[in-house]
């Protein structure tokens, strides 16, 4: 008898040292994870058999996130109540599983991400802050990779791609709210943000002695602008 | 302060350095009695799929008193980032700095011995006994530990050694290598270290067997892991579906020197295949020979997923196989590629050396010659799948080893391999035939190193302070520079590696007694330049000496006085 599966979606969040995890990686970390917690999930059918797992939006390597999603499919009579702790209890403590459902929507109708950038550096200010919300009102060039040039670069105005960007400064670090395009043909990296901010405001922040930014994943959105689930 | 992230963000692949695995073992620093860094001098991938390593982890690690924590090598960018900003190298647990080199050696297999070094550094530094010099002079007595500090050498004119001189006379003259009696009840790591990044091995890696049965005469291995001791099949299931609950993993791999030797494997692999197909996870059996490799074999290999088949003639000819006691006939060549074929395979592997003792341009010409004959194999096997077939030939250039019958033997000189190399390739004239083969010139230092004395150390240091790094890798090898620091420290390459030494010189590592005499490589050499061979221990034993050692070994006669 050929077993049924249902879809089931995991929503995760990885923080930490976890988010040097590269997307391959966290593929890789998450297939032996479901075999330790003894979850069942259905194999590609196949020469190289392998679980049927597929993760929305990855993020770069370096960037954390609250709300990641990874879709797996178990047998039908699966209590998927059950799967968060199974998975936790097998997860290095940087990686969480938050809550196991079934889907009502899918992957492609995410159309927003929502970061939180934070950096650190003794050149900050107000002023800075109010530069960097400025900056973006104004076409931003960025160099991105392409397969379109022969150099293998192209330069790209960023700044249709991202919906609101505010930047606040207080107690020595610069919070940077941003709402960026999720979507596959527009999407945009949140590394861009800071690459215009070293590109156009001199904020260089290579100095691992007295610079830090860090990125989030804080939520990702709908069309509609609700939270995608 | 000091933020880390900002610099793993702008080095390769930062999950090297983050540590946090599922798997790794934290204790509390203050709280241990005996810390160990256990150094590995490759980056994290290599170092992660060790065996050895992942053993001697989790051997360690048991004892509460003692921490273990892992280094490895920084690759090149981020050890530039660790000089730019003054930073030590750390281990991967608690980022604590390691600064000074090896003052001792562990010889032979380290589950035992490790923890016995760890107790009696907590009893001298309990006892207030413990100073570094005193320390290393007790270690010294513990068996398989060698302290270089504790032996002069002295050289003859001719640069050889003359002798190893003990400095104390309650140290042993020779150290002798320690091995696990019983392998059934030694530490078996069913809970490794998870990588988050890809490692070279990530697999179920079972050993299922110490030692190797074959003695063929290049090879090291094949002399300094004996007696050779089988584990139980049984258990090894056992082992196997643990290590499998614990890790996740979905393949396991059947490790040893030579797998269809073991005497356990037709019960091992049915074990195994009762659980492994409906879970999904594939088996794979390297290092089988030709000889032994059946259609039994390549079914239990290919249920769930397969590899290329890879098999090792090392030699083109009979003659040549027979000197170098490899025990295989081209026909038992053939007949394991027939069975290959048959199973639905276009493409096997050989694997060849070429520069062994007595040979000639006839036996270069063997190797083509035997990888045409497999390409006609394939069109004789009736069942054979569609397509043309695709032999790879793997040719690499030998390097004499200490602990071999080849150990007195000068290595071909650069010409001659390049030589011969240009040759072999004019033979393989067939677009069915790939031909591999490795730099001659790689080989030339591995022959120096391989056989060196303390004389070398000033070319590693020299090494070191050119800032040659990962000379293994070949994107960083330079066979420039290490002839320019040959010539700067003074030593000529050819000594090493080119020479060909008397029977009777005192060699650099006659230090160390590995089980197997000099006398039973001397006889073997002996037999090589015969054309003779020697059984493996299974038909008869040959003698060698390793069963001095003890252990539970299926095939040693009894202790001999």
């Amino acid at each position: 008898m050929v077993p049924v599966y249902k879809k089931v979606r995991l929503r995760f969040k990885k923080t930490g040292n976890a988010k040097f995890i590269s997307h391959l990686d966290l593929d890789r970390t998450m297939k032996t994870v479901l075999t330790r917690a003894k979850v069942k999930v259905e194999h590609t059918h196949g020469y190289n058999p392998r679980p049927y797992l597929v993760f929305s939006l990855p993020t770069s390597v370096g960037t954390e996130s609250l709300c990641e999603f990874l879709d797996i499919k178990v047998p039908e009579d699966t209590d998927i109540s059950l799967i968060p702790e199974a998975l936790n209890r097998n997860l290095p403590p940087d990686i969480r599983v938050l809550e196991a459902y079934i889907p009502e929507s899918d992957f492609k109708e995410i159309k927003y991400a929502e970061y939180d950038i934070t950096v650190i550096s003794p050149v900050l200010s107000e002023e800075l802050a109010e530069k960097t919300e400025a900056l973006f009102k104004a076409p931003v060039i960025i160099e991105k990779r392409t397969k379109k040039t022969e150099s293998g670069f192209m330069d790209c105005d960023i700044t249709p791609n991202i919906y609101r960007l505010t930047a606040k400064y207080s107690d020595g670090k610069m919070l940077i709210n941003t709402l960026v395009s999720a979507e596959n043909a527009t999407y945009m990296n949140p590394e861009n943000v800071i690459k215009a901010l070293d590109k156009y405001l001199d904020l260089d922040l290579s100095d691992p002695a007295t610079c830090l930014y860090t990125v989030m994943r804080v939520a990702v959105y709908t069309n509609e602008k609700v939270n995608f689930m | 302060m000091f933020y880390k992230d900002t610099l793993l963000k702008q080095v390769l692949k930062p999950g090297r350095y983050t540590g946090g695995e599922y798997g790794q073992v934290i204790k509390d620093a203050a709280k241990v009695k005996c810390r160990w860094a256990f150094a590995f001098p490759d980056t994290y991938e290599i170092g992660m799929s060790n065996l050895g390593v992942r053993l001697l982890y989790g051997v360690l690690n048991k004892d509460d008193d003692v921490y273990c924590e892992r280094v490895y090598a920084p690759w090149t960018d981020m050890e530039e980032q660790l000089i730019k900003y003054g930073l030590p190298l750390t281990s991967i647990e608690t980022g604590t700095p390691l600064a000074d080199f090896f003052d001792v050696f562990s010889i032979g297999e380290g589950e035992e011995a490790l923890p016995e070094f760890s107790r009696l550094y907590i009893k001298m530094k309990k006892s207030g006994e413990y100073s570094r010099a005193a320390f290393l002079h007790e270690a010294a007595k513990l068996p398989g530990f060698y302290v270089p500090s504790l032996y002069d050498v002295s050289y003859n004119g001719d640069g050889t050694v003359k002798e190893y001189k003990p400095v104390y006379g309650d140290i042993p003259e020779t150290v002798t290598k320690r091995i696990i009696g019983d392998l059934n009840t030694a530490y078996y790591p069913d809970m490794p270290v998870m990588p988050y990044i890809e490692c070279v091995q990530d697999r179920i890696t079972l050993e299922i067997m110490r030692g190797c049965i074959r003695g063929c005469r290049f090879c090291q291995a094949g002399m300094i892991y004996r007696p050779v001791r089988e584990k139980d099949p049984v258990l090894l299931n056992e082992q196997a579906k643990r290590t499998y609950e614990n890790t996740g993993y979905d393949e396991i791999s059947l490790c040893s020197l030579s797998t269809s030797d073991y005497t356990g494997l037709r019960e091992l692999t049915d074990g195994l295949l009762s659980w492994t197909d409906e879970n999904m996870i594939s088996l794979t059996l390297p290092s089988l020979r030709a000889d032994s490799f059946t259609d039994e074999l390549m079914k239990k290999i290919s249920s769930v997923r397969t590899s290329t088949l890879t098999f090792a003639p090392e030699a083109g000819t009979q003659r040549l196989r027979d000197v170098i006691n490899k025990n295989l006939t081209e026909e038992e060549v053939l007949k394991a590629c027939r069975v290959a074929f048959a199973a639905g395979k276009t493409a096997v592997k050989l694997y060849f050396m070429i520069g062994h003792p007595t040979e000639t341009d006839e036996d270069i010409k063997g190797i083509a010659e035997l990888a045409k004959s497999v390409i006609n194999c394939f069109y004789e096997t009736e069942n054979r799948p569609k397509g043309k077939p695709l032999v790879t030939i793997s040719v690499a250039c030998f390097i004499p080893k200490p602990f071999t019958a080849f150990q007195w033997e000068g290595q071909n000189t650069l010409d001659e391999y390049k030589r011969k190399q240009r040759l072999l390739g004019s033979f393989c004239n067939d677009r069915r035939i790939k031909y591999n083969y490795h730099d001659a010139d790689g080989s030339l230092i591995e022959a120096v190193l391989a056989r060196g004395d303390r004389k070398l150390c000033k070319v590693m240091k020299a090494a070191c302070e050119h800032g040659m790094r990962f000379d293994a890798w070949t994107e960083y090898f330079d066979f420039g520079k290490w002839m320019s620091l040959f010539e700067e420290c003074d030593i000529d390459p050819a000594f090493y590696a080119n020479r060909e030494r008397s029977v009777d010189e005192v060699l650099p590592w006659d230090i160390i007694d590995c089980g197997v005499t000099k006398s039973f490589f001397r006889r073997e050499r002996e037999k090589a330049y015969k054309g003779e061979t020697t059984e493996s221990c299974a038909e008869n034993c040959a003698g060698c000496g390793a069963n001095k050692l003890g252990g539970e070994c299926r095939w040693c006669p009894s202790i001999k006085k």
